[in-house]
């Protein structure tokens, strides 16, 4: 099974959109960690991911430095002999030459989030004392590239930093990333003109891709990509929905255990705990696995349906407050994705592009 | 603002085809269109003009490699097609340099992955001379040699099929 640590609830930014909700300084202790880390057993995976998650996890770098290594002594060849893989979800503001090499050392996998230029990052992920936090992403990012860290950039889609999507995406690109996931704000409250810029920006990050893959440089945007995707190999599969609390699982640092680390939120809302690491899972889990299998059936007849992420809980319940439905945010979204992933790539396909055939059909 | 569910009826299907329509064949020398464009200096979208002989059914090969990789090439074919000896000379080269530089996060890695098509474009190249060189592909044998790869935490989540995760 793999399992998210929540490391800490405290971070350095103050992002309006965080799901995670307002910040303190528990974190997560020994005993928990060692508990949380015994659920990796839970199953027979012989890979097992290990993640650090928080608030920032880059701030109580000693307690990831500490639970990497119980992982590997617990959970590794030496020990329950799983595969393991660490990835850390950071803010890009804490790194230092020492957080680096260990991560490196662990061959870490970095989910880095950056908004995109000064006024898009400052406007969504200000320091908490409301400075600029730019400067010090932008370091934080030329560091990992130099460390040679694998990693990806996750940009936040939120009304507050819509209108300069397009630009956005163009200036993380623009700084060497050839990985980057879009991840929509389902739970803002978005207006129609919002819903244009979105469209736009779309359109402009489509535009970007097909002037980098033209360039002969690869570059992977996860909304395009999914949906290609999906039409070459004909819909999601079941390997690719998310494990929620099956064959994954997220644990609080008070040692609550919940299907996926974006229900967390401050750990006070308990509708979403699937039992604790002392106590085990309680009944709430099967209850809440069994509300997600099959097709919603407001989607039943949809021709985009096996295309469209009506399958994952977290963004369903951001969407309409239930895990099980998606709401009309999401329906309008994955159509608008569909149209423009499909758009670029019935252009690559019609200029034969190398990158796009090897990637699409290799 | 409140949105509601919206249903799509049945759609036009995407002009790009679809795996289930496309035997590997067929994907080879797709394949080898863009190499072609790309290896003749043209820039992307550009197809190189059709030989003016008399055109001749390209040349598949496809090759298991040690450690379980797979290349697959198409050349030219007609009477500079290679020879059994010459197939042979490139099996050596290529299955050298394959086990000296390319392990299984390389291959989820599309930098990494764009330098050793590169590196066996020329090996290739160099080795089948004077016969043109159409497509290069390398493969591996994902499931067997790779753990999943790693998914972010915390974002929409990635679909496991993305060869670039």
């Amino acid at each position: 099974m793999d399992v998210t640590l929540n490391l800490t609830h405290a971070c350095n930014l103050a992002c309006p959109y965080c799901y995670a909700g307002a910040k303190d300084d528990r974190a997560m202790s020994a005993d928990v960690a060692e508990r949380a880390l015994q659920l990796a057993l839970e199953d027979d995976a012989e890979h097992v991911q290990i993640s650090f998650f928080g608030g920032e996890p880059l701030l109580r770098f000693e307690l990831l430095e500490a639970y990497t290594r119980l992982a590997q002594e617990r959970l590794g060849t030496g020990g329950a002999g799983r595969t393991l893989a660490f990835t850390l979800t950071t803010n890009g503001t804490a790194f230092t030459p020492a957080k680096l090499e260990f991560l490196k050392a662990q061959k870490f996998f970095v989910g880095f989030s950056m908004d995109g230029g000064r006024a898009a990052q400052d406007a969504s992920r200000p320091f908490v004392n409301g400075g600029s936090s730019f400067e010090a992403v932008l370091r934080g990012l030329k560091s990992v590239q130099a460390a040679g860290l694998s990693y990806e950039v996750i940009l936040v889609t939120d009304p507050t930093n819509v209108r300069s999507l397009g630009e956005s995406v163009r200036f993380i690109v623009a700084q060497g990333v050839h990985k980057v996931s879009l991840n929509p704000n389902f739970s803002a409250d978005w207006t129609d003109e919002d819903l244009e810029h979105w469209e736009r920006g779309y359109e402009e990050a489509a535009a970007v891709y097909l002037e980098t893959l033209r360039d002969g440089r690869p570059l992977a945007l996860n909304i395009l990509d999914e949906k290609i995707h999906t039409w070459v190999k004909d819909g999601f599969k079941a390997r690719d929905h998310c494990q929620f609390g099956n064959t994954g699982v997220a644990v609080a640092p008070s040692g609550n255990i919940y299907p996926c680390e974006r229900l967390v939120g401050e750990d006070r809302d308990l509708r979403f705990c699937i039992g604790d690491v002392f106590t085990g899972f309680t009944a709430r889990r099967d209850e809440l696995l069994r509300c997600i299998s099959g097709t919603p059936s407001d989607c039943t007849g949809c021709a985009l349906s096996a295309r469209c992420m009506n399958w994952c809980p977290c963004q369903n319940f951001a969407d309409s407050g239930q895990i099980d439905r998606p709401g009309g945010l999401l329906c309008w979204h994955d159509q608008v994705a569909v149209r423009v992933a499909d758009t670029a790539a019935t252009q690559l396909f019609e200029e034969q592009n190398p990158l796009f055939l090897r990637r699409f059909y290799g | 603002m409140a949105r509601r569910v919206n249903p799509v009826g049945m759609q036009a299907e995407p002009s790009y085809p679809n795996q289930r329509s496309r035997s590997r064949r067929d994907f080879l020398e797709l394949l080898a269109l863009g190499s072609v464009g790309v290896l003749a200096g043209l820039p992307a979208g550009v197809r190189a003009e059709e030989p003016s002989e008399e055109p001749s059914e390209p040349l598949f090969e496809l090759m298991d490699l040690e450690g379980g990789y797979t290349l697959e090439f198409s050349v030219s074919c007609g009477p500079g097609a290679p020879t059994r000896k010459t197939l042979n000379k490139v099996r050596k080269r290529v299955t050298r340099y394959v086990a000296k530089n390319v392990t299984p996060n390389g291959m989820h890695d599309p930098v990494t992955l764009q330098g050793y098509h590169a590196a066996l474009t020329a090996i290739l190249e160099e080795v089948l001379e004077p016969v043109v060189l159409q497509g290069v592909s390398l493969g591996h044998n994902c499931r067997k040699l790779c753990p999943p790869a790693p998914r972010t935490r915390g974002a929409r989540p990635l679909i496991d099929s993305d060869p670039e995760l």
